[in-house]
């Protein structure tokens, strides 16, 4: 019954966003506000029905419903409750309809929120977010069907349909219980239940700008209106996908054992390439939104962003790049390919169409070099810069080598290691200047003179940097201009809050919160630029001084590495309530000589293929982590891998960060034209 | 001088037997420049399936045998390609790796210094005012639609 309630539910919704798609077209080329209105309905009622079909699924999972294919697939008895509902998302099928469903969300909550202020705008949107879910729904439906079930033919034969073929009945119950798969090892962290969440929403998310900026393409009307409704819902999506790469960093550290976050496996610059575009875009939108410019450039942006994201999805899903994250590879890859060229080519077209006549002018004139608009055109060429090199590295190059001189390649870290670098350093450099630049034009003196105190509070840690023994310049440079960039911001709140403190005699809590408060934007900001910071001191420390050694220890013997010291105490077999065999390994950690932690490396061994789970010591210096590499029959010997990863954990507490940056910003501002106008008068003063 | 001669044959023949055995370091130093044959994009130090643990072995034997890490990694790639290092070893297609995103990247480039160029032209010619703030909000949006209908039917 579950399988007939979803699939209809999965029918139904395809129906909806068909008729939105043809009414909203119908009602932009006809000017029809009853049609409007109808593709609206249309539009919304597309979500409920996806939550439907969605929860017939989930609930066949939690239930255990072999008799679905997807669930026989993905789950077994042992299977715990905590994995059956992250296996909604566990593979192909049931991601690209958990794709959906959040698509829908997306398109439910922006036609509600938009409709009475941006009706103009209301067919173009409608349309493109509706054949972008019709597009996904049909795939779902012809291709990756979640519904589908076993039945058994009269002859015997095992049959795969969502419907009952003629002669078929239900095969036996107990038998296709037993037989089950199980969801993939790999998916089986406590990570699963929030990384792809976190990146579907992220991924999701970019249409709904896209589908703005397309639809002020097609009516002309390409005023800051667009800008202004999609500039909040950029930022979510952003947020989402920064947590999600995240996550996915914090998953990929815990389960695949390699003692990293971030591997520069290709499936992961997928994901990164839309967030570096996002990124980009809210800093030149910004320009748009007060000066007017950019606004061919913020088209683009846009554009690619989406771009991005459909072929992340189509690299993901097609096996046109192997990874540990292409267990959803199938045959939907031409589909999607084609579906992201014509999106593509459409909304390129539409921008040369209106570039060409004129509608995608600026409306100001640049006032100098040193001008905040400058510095963020610079910023933008260096993600563009960093979007080329990664795109490059994880599909140009390989691919380019493959068809044109027949020479498979694959670039690797060292790769990425060689060419992001300056890269990344000059995005910091700039994101420590700008925030200092007027708009208009700024005179190399007052950028001076607003980077004295952000330079005073960079030299001290460097020079207790260098006399605690750092000496390498990259690193000493990678720290300077880190940490300036992130002193620029606390510099920036601090004045900010002085100047209320001055001009109101308010207490400094009540500054900073106000300030927060008053112009969550700009301060938002800057709490962003202070997680990036962070991260920023995280992947320094954990790429330049990472240490490592392996060897094979009997019990009682000891390895050592740097101040630590571990020791090999015993091993022992057990059997997990899941069906995994567990093969643990006890070992001690001392440093300087006492003991520090006793930890449990282990080696989970499922059916499909075993997994080397590290035992962690976490500090705020670093992560010792140790894995189990090897042991011997009866785990008289066994070999370690000891590595001490400097300052890691300032990645997450980063992204802590970060994300609160990004709530601030996003959250909706307080009417209130007078403390508004004080503000101005304050921010006057201040720049 | 024959004798010395052959003492010192003697001697390098020998000196890989004496020299100490590989430890897992030295193995994994070498292991992290390859990627593994199977899956692709792992380094083949964080691999364990059986194919990687057999590279990693045949690593051993030659470091044992007193080979150095280049001549281990020019080995696989005669053998295997170019895809087992994570950076191409042959030239051209290093070049082809290594240039091109720089390329790329200053073709992103070129657009930016074209529009600064233009700016700064523009600058020469208008000098609107500086503060944004005063041609923001709905007057503005409104002036924008306004002249976008215009403009549509014309």
């Amino acid at each position: 019954m579950l399988a007939e309630i979803g699939l209809g539910a999965l029918l139904l919704a395809l129906a909806a966003a068909f008729h939105a798609l043809l009414a909203a077209l119908g009602a932009g080329l006809r000017n029809r506000d009853d049609w409007l209105r109808s593709a609206r309905n249309a539009a919304l009622l597309t979500f409920p029905l996806l939550l439907c079909s969605a929860s017939a699924l989930l609930l066949a999972l939690l239930n255990g419903h072999y008799q679905i294919s997807y669930v026989w697939s993905v789950t077994d008895p042992t299977t715990p409750f905590f994995y059956r509902f992250t296996a909604l998302w566990g593979s192909q099928q049931g991601s690209l309809l958990f794709w959906s469903l959040l698509l829908s969300l997306y398109c439910f909550s922006a036609i509600l929120l938009s409709w009475r202020e941006h009706r103009r705008l209301m067919p173009g949107v409608i349309a493109v977010t509706m054949a972008t879910l019709a597009f996904f729904l049909g795939l779902s439906l012809l291709l990756e069907n979640p519904f589908e079930r076993f039945w058994l033919a009269a002859d015997g034969a095992v049959l795969r349909d969502a419907f009952i073929p003629a002669g078929a009945r239900a095969p036996d119950m107990e038998r296709l219980a037993a037989t089950a798969n199980g969801l993939n090892p790999l998916l089986r962290h406590f990570g699963m239940i929030i990384h792809p969440p976190m990146l579907y929403l992220g991924f999701t998310g970019f249409v709904i700008p896209f589908a703005f900026a397309l639809a002020a393409l097609a009516s002309g009307d390409l005023s800051a209106a667009w800008i202004r409704a999609t500039r909040r819902w950029t930022l979510l999506a952003w947020m989402f996908l920064g947590l999600g790469l995240l996550l996915g960093g914090r998953w990929a550290y815990d389960v695949l054992g390699w003692g990293g976050y971030w591997g520069w496996d290709p499936v992961e610059n997928a994901a990164l390439l839309p967030w570096l575009t996002g990124t980009a875009f809210l800093h030149s939108v910004l320009i748009q939104e007060k000066r007017g410019m950019l606004r061919l450039w913020n088209m683009l942006l846009v554009i690619f962003a989406f771009s991005a994201v459909l072929f992340g999805t189509f690299a993901t899903r097609s096996g046109l790049i192997e990874s540990v994250h292409s267990f959803a590879r199938s045959e939907i890859g031409f589909p999607l390919f084609a579906f992201w060229s014509v999106m593509t080519l459409v909304a390129l077209g539409l921008t040369l169409w209106r570039q060409r006549q004129g509608l995608l002018r600026d409306e100001r004139a640049f006032a100098g070099l040193l001008g905040r608009e400058s510095l963020f055109v610079l910023n933008n060429i260096v993600f563009a810069a960093l979007f080329i090199a990664i795109f490059w590295g994880s599909f140009g190059a390989p691919l380019a080598s493959e068809v044109l001189l027949d020479a498979p390649i694959t670039l690797g870290v060292d790769y990425y290691q060689q060419v992001t670098p300056p890269l990344f350093a000059i995005l910091f450099l700039l994101m420590g200047l700008a925030p200092l630049a007027a708009w208009g034009n700024s005179s190399l003196r007052s950028m001076g003179a607003g980077l004295r105190a952000p330079l005073l509070l960079t030299l001290p840690l460097l020079a207790m940097l260098a006399l605690a023994g750092m000496r390498t310049a990259e690193a000493l440079l990678a720290y300077g201009l880190v940490t300036l960039a992130g002193m620029v911001a606390l510099v920036e709140i601090i004045r900010g809050a002085r100047a209320r403190v001055h001009a109101w005699g308010e207490a400094w809590p009540q500054a900073l919160r106000a300030l927060f408060i008053r112009n969550r934007g700009r301060y938002g900001g800057y709490v962003v630029h202070l997680g990036v910071t962070v991260i920023g001191i995280g992947v320094i420390g954990s790429t330049l001084f990472q240490a490592e050694t392996q060897r094979t220890l009997a019990r009682g013997e000891s390895l050592t590495l740097q101040h630590y010291e571990l020791r090999y105490d015993g091993f022992s077999e057990a059997l997990a309530g899941d069906g995994r065999l567990l093969r643990v390994a006890a070992v001690t950690l001392s440093r300087d000589g006492r003991e520090i932690a006793r930890l449990r490396p282990r080696i989970d061994v499922f059916p499909q293929q075993p997994m080397t789970i590290a035992g962690i010591h976490s500090s705020a210096e670093n992560d010792v982590y140790v894995l189990l590499t090897g042991h011997d029959e009866t785990g008289a010997r066994a070999t370690f891998r000891l590595t001490i990863n400097p300052l890691i954990n300032f990645v997450w507490w980063g992204g802590l960060l970060l994300l609160t940056g990004t709530l601030i910003a996003a959250w909706p501002q307080q009417a209130g034209v007078a403390t508004r106008r004080q503000d101005s008068a304050l921010q006057e003063a201040q720049t | 001088m024959k004798g010395i001669i052959l003492a010192l044959v003697l001697t390098l023949l020998t000196l890989p037997a004496l020299a100490q055995p590989a430890s897992d370091d030295d193995v994994n130093k070498v292991a992290a420049r390859l990627y593994c044959p199977v899956c692709e994009n792992v380094p083949l130090d964080d691999c364990e399936t059986p194919a990687c643990r057999q590279w990693r072995a045949e690593i051993r034997f030659q470091l044992d045998a007193g080979q150095s890490s280049q001549a281990i990694v020019d080995d696989f790639v005669a053998r295997f390609g170019q895809q087992v290092v994570g950076t191409p070893t042959d030239p051209t297609l290093r070049a082809l790796a290594l240039v091109t995103p720089w390329a790329l990247a200053l073709g992103a480039l070129l657009p930016g210094a074209l529009l600064l160029r233009r700016w700064a032209r523009q600058r020469k010619t208008a000098s609107p005012p500086l503060d944004g703030h005063e041609e923001q909000g709905p007057q503005n949006d409104y002036r924008a639609r306004v002249e976008a209908d215009l403009h549509a039917r014309r």
